[in-house]
């Protein structure tokens, strides 16, 4: 397991998020972007230990786990400078995310939404008996959506392959989860269910590759779903670049990106004093990414992809008649002749 | 080669022949192995198919819609059958914001294959949460098939046209209508979506009808021929897209119309047609655009009420005829 790998995603999803950040008053990305600042562990380690055939499943935050799942980032560029070459066309901005040649299977802007779609995906790979898992991203505000407790239900009754993985930044939008829920421990939510559930600690790197290993094992076993809590800290404002503001931070003290600990920084010390990296190696890196970022940004204001498609492209996938996949198995007449008729009780 | 069938058994065989046609093809809901088999809907299909293609649903609509979203987009064909479609009501964040949505908001990269069967009771006190027709809801939202089929050839050919479309198809089927029996195709065959159908020829007026008011409209065209008058009934059966075209050409003819919902008539489906129809056709109408639905008020249960409440073939007839008359 090379931690210096997984420090280098979290580098590049910083730095990814700061350049929107830094470019995004130009007013050229308009869309609401949400970023994963002070995030960023949680989608480079799951992205880590991800192979190819698994898919990810995203929320309105999620350049995070689009990256770590190998994301096209003059796609995600693109995306955010509303061309016709971005990930989604133009048409899903910062929120509507997509990248399927790497298995991510896109974002939803709705709370807890992707949830039960990625059970879904899941099922489909049970169905066709096709290997990967499915690695659903949330945060502790989906855990008030009741499509959550619907979704564990069928994902344990099947025993789907899929991954539930909480980022528990305590806030939904602004508010904190202590005036949201009755419990802020999310791990153990769904023990009487029979849900495996694992809980790791803020800027625990170490913990957060252990439970991630132990959920990816679990459920790659054929054991079922499985369930992480992450403790994270949101840095910026919930959606927008700004660090802090009144709006934001009623509740308690403004947060700025020097206030908190970093898991970046966590990580990097602790590779540097294991002799596993270097001021030197950090700087060479920061320089090799920031070169790929700002290459990747202009060929995303370039990307004019297919020509600017109408506005009303899109809305169907399919025309009015449907064809048939006849030929494909013989067609039998069913016999409703000698079916026993039961006793309609309820005969409306 | 034909044969007789109902429309619960013209909806079985299709679900029976798509899923024998096609692997991908699955069904989840509630009930599906009770001997009932959804009012006859589902017949034969568990024996054949068994527990991994005809999936027994939680009572869990918006996480089974949604599973059903997510199988979609790993190449599957759902249907989820929903016994009442008041329960749609529950799943409605990921049929309207997911699964209508999937397609457009990624430029065009994923389809959503999801056919909901939404079946809406009527009488025998069915009351204000199991008799809700929802067509005019869904249709409002772009990236949605919505059909409401009143005949057994319809509802066989439709539902196959939708499981093998590539978008979100809701099926309305009137529970009144399970009985009905016709002669239709053995073979599977497809009824595409936006065709209304012309079901009886006339002069002096154009009657619309959906679901389970077709019956009704039809029966009134027989009671108005009887006293002289000649009308013209056309089932929908398409909600989105709506076939404006053979609507107008009918009311051009005739130069009345009067439309039947088996919902209310307050930013209905009559109501799209009503306005669609005076744009096309203002100044050559004879009588203004007449609707006859069910009063706006939930459905009551007492049999009286329900009397009271539905709207019945003599009320068509009694409106049409006083529309003729220049009395309404």
């Amino acid at each position: 397991m090379d931690r210096v790998e997984i420090l280098k995603r979290m580098v590049r999803i910083r730095m990814v998020e700061q350049y929107i950040a830094a470019r995004y008053p130009e007013q050229k990305m308009r869309c609401p972007t949400h970023l994963c600042l002070g995030q960023e562990a949680v989608p480079a380690v799951f992205g880590y230990f991800a192979d190819e055939a698994d898919i990810f499943v995203g929320t309105c935050r999620s350049h995070g786990y689009y990256l770590a799942k190998g994301g096209d980032l003059t796609a995600l560029f693109a995306e955010l400078l509303g061309r016709p070459g971005g990930c989604s066309g133009g048409f899903g901005g910062s929120m509507h995310i997509i990248d399927l040649k790497k298995n991510f299977w896109g974002s939803s802007a709705i709370v807890a939404g992707g949830i039960p779609i990625a059970a879904g995906a899941a099922f489909s790979l049970k169905y066709k008996k096709r290997p990967g898992v499915v690695v659903v991203f949330f945060g502790d505000a989906a855990m008030e959506e009741g499509v959550v407790y619907e979704t564990v239900n069928f994902a344990l009754l099947h025993n789907l392959p899929m991954m539930f993985v909480c980022e528990n930044n305590g806030l939904a939008i602004t508010t904190p989860i202590e005036l949201r829920q009755c419990s802020t421990t999310l791990y153990n939510r769904f023990q009487a269910m029979g849900l495996m559930g694992l809980r790791v600690e803020e800027n625990d790197i170490a913990g957060l590759i252990d439970v991630a290993r132990e959920s990816y094992d679990f459920t790659r076993a054929g054991l079922g779903p499985s369930f992480v809590e992450c403790r994270v800290s949101r840095w910026c404002a919930h959606v927008g670049p700004q660090f802090d503001g009144p709006a934001d931070s009623w509740w308690k003290e403004p947060v700025g990106s020097g206030s908190r600990s970093c898991p970046v920084c966590v990580l990097m010390d602790e590779l540097i004093e294991e002799g596993k990296t270097d001021f030197q190696l950090i700087r060479d890196l920061r320089d090799r990414i920031m070169e790929e970022i700002d290459s990747a940004y202009r060929k995303g204001e370039k990307a004019s992809g297919r020509a600017r498609p109408k506005v009303t492209e899109f809305v169907y996938a399919s025309g009015l008649t449907s064809e048939l996949p006849a030929g494909k198995c013989p067609i039998k007449s069913i016999s409703f002749e000698h079916t026993e008729q039961p006793k309609l009780v309820n005969a409306f | 080669m034909n044969h007789s069938r109902t429309y619960a058994q013209a909806i079985a065989e299709a679900g029976y022949q798509a899923m024998e046609m096609d692997e991908s093809v699955f069904y989840v809901g509630q009930g599906t192995r009770d001997r009932g088999y959804i009012f006859g809907s589902m017949e034969r299909i568990f024996e054949r198919f068994g527990p991994d293609r005809v999936v027994e649903m939680p009572i869990s609509e918006n996480a089974v819609a949604g599973v059903c979203v997510g199988a979609a987009l790993g190449g599957l064909r759902p249907i989820l059958v929903l016994q009442r479609a008041d329960f749609a009501f529950l799943a409605l964040d990921q049929l309207i914001n997911h699964a209508s949505k999937f397609h457009y908001m990624f430029g065009g990269q994923t389809a959503v294959p999801l056919v909901v069967r939404l079946i809406v009771g009527k009488g025998w006190g069915q009351g204000p949460q199991h008799s809700q027709g929802l067509h005019s809801m869904f249709a409002h939202f772009p990236g949605l098939r919505v059909a409401a089929p009143s005949d057994p050839y319809s509802a066989k050919g439709l539902l196959l046209n939708s499981i093998f479309c590539d978008d979100p198809v809701i099926i309305i089927e009137g529970r009144p209508l399970y009985e009905i029996t016709q002669s239709i195709p053995e073979e599977p065959y497809v009824v595409p979506f936006g065709r209304a159908r012309t079901i009886v020829n006339g002069e002096d007026i154009t009657i619309v009808a959906v679901s389970f008011m077709v019956p009704e409209a039809e029966q009134a065209a027989g009671k108005l021929a009887e006293a002289g008058t000649s009308a013209e009934v056309i089932d929908l059966v398409s909600v989105n897209p709506l076939d404006i075209d053979t609507i107008a050409a009918s009311v051009e003819k005739t130069g009345r119309l009067l439309v039947l919902d088996t919902s209310w008539s307050f930013c209905g489906i009559s109501a799209e047609v009503s306005a669609q129809v005076n744009e096309r056709l203002f100044g050559r109408l004879r009588s203004p655009v007449k609707r006859l639905t069910i009063p706006y008020c939930p459905a009551p249960t007492a049999p009286d009420l329900e009397g009271d409440y539905y709207p019945t073939a003599g009320d068509v007839a009694q409106c049409a005829e006083e529309m003729i008359l220049g009395a309404c």
